[in-house]
């Protein structure tokens, strides 16, 4: 097999590729004169990919990049470099009609169910609004996708006269995703879409989305800082910090045998609903805070905070995604020797002062 | 004697367009150097009772009926003047936005130092000293310097160190912490759940934790009082009621929320339906729509808070989870810290 045909068959298999994407937000000065003094790296050079019917869980503490990568790949937002392949087109810079046709195929799910509902329209309406904008429905053809779409998300089909408000939360969530399903989209893209809700409510969504994927062959990004939530729902994890993918895994290898320090310390730090568990459990406490995206830590981003970090290498060597055994990919220069008990944690002096957000 | 004693607490709102039944009579003491926890949903009235303990209920509530019994004085009958004294200086509070708690246009350091004179009559020099030495104690680096900042200027989990400081700062007896940690990330919340532990430890204060997570009161509290529609459901020590949860509602709690550590990829159990509208005050159990246990006694006679499996574990249900089923979650969440 050359290595053309190699490439083509896991591009067949692969819905979303993302490859070195950047997206920078400029950080501007000055009243009259418009100086550009520097870029917030909100996602500074991540790749992977996102195979057809899986759920791809992203994950990380707030400001590491996983909405603006999710809105990157949408296309709701300007990549400042780097390429973003959808079934196999190159999508990075579409623009115009070609991207309108584009985003039938790709869908989102918002956190908030408050704010992303139209409070003056009827859900009717609101869900219906896809089938107009891509004139793909109208009139009373689409009144009756609009009562089969509110069934599937198992609302009543005659929800459509109500408004916004006289739903609860976990109703308006079920709106936003009939909303979404309308354009029958490959892809949803899924920004927290269980955080606003109570815990008895969360669990009906996520079997719900669960059913869904099933149901009409979705695949899914799911962005969420919910470490337990992600590895219920997802086949595969990426984990971010500071605009970075640090480790990515199938969910269940994750869980087990966390490579990445950052990793380690994110998963340890998770409180698990057992007082058994909680008393026997081992915690890496990270020092200080999340530094700012403007500037960034040199070398690996993460090792101002590591409890493993080294003097050599750590602090000026960018470490690269590498693959390793089983689907594990790691950018750490010392995983082999941390996961060898070869470096033990250090115990790290009081942290410096946080840099001014913003 | 309990350091703090809370009997048949009901608060009510009274808007214009409904009474709102919020808390609903909710009794139980806190000891010195005890954490209790307070679970339930948004809208349970778990904020709600501590607001009234503190006498800090928005202008719509009032409480209607109980007593707070402190030392040898009832709260609920104190006048605002009193019960100043007594907020901040011998009950401190910590609350859940850290970006909206602090007066951005103050110095940190004076936020801190405000509290120390008006409650302990310290100088300024005394108050800035105390200030710093309580930054410095909640994990604030270069505390000295940085008391002359402002609090944009400090990230989330600083903030709500800072507001921890600004509790601590009079060495209160009660500290109540009103989700604490949901606005902030896990490996900061880590950080601060260990603060909070270490306070409790050294300085033997009793604390109320007040949170939705399951996850943090496992890991902190010696009991758990799980709150629904205004009423206490069931109430343990932490490890009993994680073990043996009775009440269909902690059953389905538990069963809803994903594990990080569970053994395989079990579906989540969701509790149907939704929590109830408290400006209806129902005959029954309030949770009795909702339950899969519901009989028509449940749905017309209101239960009451009752020992079972001995008297520090007690529950407010007429057909408490039998033993056969709990027994089957007890050993899958065996399973799960098996392996």
């Amino acid at each position: 097999m050359t290595i053309s045909q190699a490439d083509e068959r896991s591009r067949a298999a692969n819905l979303v590729e993302v490859e070195d994407l950047k997206v920078y937000f400029p950080v501007r000065s000055g009243i009259i004169v418009d100086r550009h003094v520097g870029d917030v790296k909100a996602v500074d050079g991540i790749s992977f990919e996102i195979k057809r019917g899986e759920t791809l869980g992203l994950v990380g503490e707030s400001g590491c990049g996983k909405t603006t990568a999710g809105r990157a790949i949408l296309r709701l937002l300007e990549p400042t470099g780097g390429r973003i392949r959808f079934d196999g087109d190159d999508i990075t810079h579409l623009h115009g009609d070609e991207l309108r046709r584009l985003r039938r195929r790709m869908q989102m799910v918002f956190q908030d169910p408050y704010s992303s509902l139209n409070p003056r329209r009827n859900v009717g309406n609101i869900v219906e609004e896809p089938l107009n904008v891509h004139g793909i429905a109208r009139g009373k053809e689409a009144d009756g996708r609009v009562q089969e779409l509110l069934e599937v998300v198992g609302l009543p089909r005659n929800a459509g006269n109500r408004y916004p408000h006289e739903f609860s939360g976990g109703q308006r969530q079920r709106i936003g995703l009939a909303r979404s399903l309308a354009l029958q989209p490959d892809l949803i893209i899924a920004d927290e879409p269980v955080s606003a809700l109570d815990v008895s409510i969360q669990a009906q969504m996520i079997n719900l989305l669960e059913e869904l994927q099933d149901e009409f062959q979705l695949t899914y990004l799911f962005i969420a800082h919910d470490l337990a939530v992600v590895r219920h729902i997802s086949d595969r994890i990426a984990v971010m910090y500071l605009g970075k993918i640090m480790e990515v895994a199938p969910s269940a290898r994750l869980y087990e045998r966390p490579l990445h320090p950052y990793t380690k310390a994110l998963l340890s730090a998770v409180p698990i609903p057992d007082p058994a568990v909680e008393l026997e459990r081992e915690r890496i406490l990270l020092k200080g805070d999340l530094p700012s995206p403007t500037n960034p830590p040199s070398g690996c981003r993460f090792h101002t905070r590591c409890p493993f970090a080294q003097k050599k290498r750590c602090p000026d060597e960018v470490p690269e995604l590498r693959v390793l055994e089983n689907g594990h990919t790691v950018a750490c220069h010392y995983v082999e020797e941390i996961d060898a008990g070869r470096i033990t944690t250090r115990t790290l002096e009081a942290a410096e002062p946080v840099a001014v957000p913003g | 004697m309990a350091l703090l004693s809370v009997e048949d607490l009901e608060v009510r709102f009274f808007t214009r367009r409904a009474t709102i039944h919020a808390v609903n009579g909710i009794s139980f003491d806190l000891d010195a150097g005890e954490t209790l926890g307070v679970v339930g949903e948004s809208g349970c009235g778990k904020s709600v009772s501590s607001l009234a303990m503190l006498g800090i209920l928005p202008k719509t509530g009032r409480i209607t009926r109980g007593e707070v019994r402190f030392g040898d004085r009832d709260l609920v009958k104190l006048k605002d003047a009193d019960l100043r004294e007594i907020r901040g200086r011998d009950i401190g509070m910590v609350f859940q936005d850290p970006m909206t708690s602090l007066n951005p246009v103050l110095k940190v350091g004076d936020q801190v130092t405000e509290v120390l004179r008006k409650h302990l009559d310290m100088d300024k020099d005394g108050a800035r000293r105390e200030a710093v030495a309580v930054l410095d104690r909640v994990g604030i680096p270069h505390a000295s310097e940085r008391v002359y900042d402002y609090p944009h200027q400090f990230s989330g989990g600083m903030r709500q160190r800072v507001m921890i400081a600004m509790a601590i700062a009079c060495r209160p007896k009660i500290l109540i912490a009103d989700e604490p940690t949901t606005a902030l990330d896990v490996t900061i919340q880590a950080q601060i759940l260990d603060l909070l532990k270490g306070l409790v430890k050294e300085e033997g204060m009793g604390l109320i934790l007040i949170t939705h997570d399951l996850g943090v009161v496992a890991g902190i509290c010696e009991r758990t009082h799980v709150m629904y529609a205004g009423r206490f459901v069931e109430t343990a020590p932490t490890n009993e009621l994680f073990d043996r949860p009775r009440h269909p509602y902690t059953l389905g709690l538990l069963r809803s929320v994903p594990r990080l550590d569970a053994s395989q990829k079990e579906k989540l159990i969701p509790i149907p339906g939704a929590p109830p509208d408290l400006s209806i005050l129902r005959e029954g159990c309030s949770f009795a729509p909702r339950c899969p246990y519901a009989t028509d006694e449940s749905r017309e006679r209101t239960p009451m808070l009752e020992g079972i499996d001995g008297p520090m574990h007690r529950v407010a249900c007429w057909n408490p989870v039998p033993d056969a089923e709990v027994a089957t979650v007890a050993s899958s969440s065996l399973e799960a810290s098996g392996s």
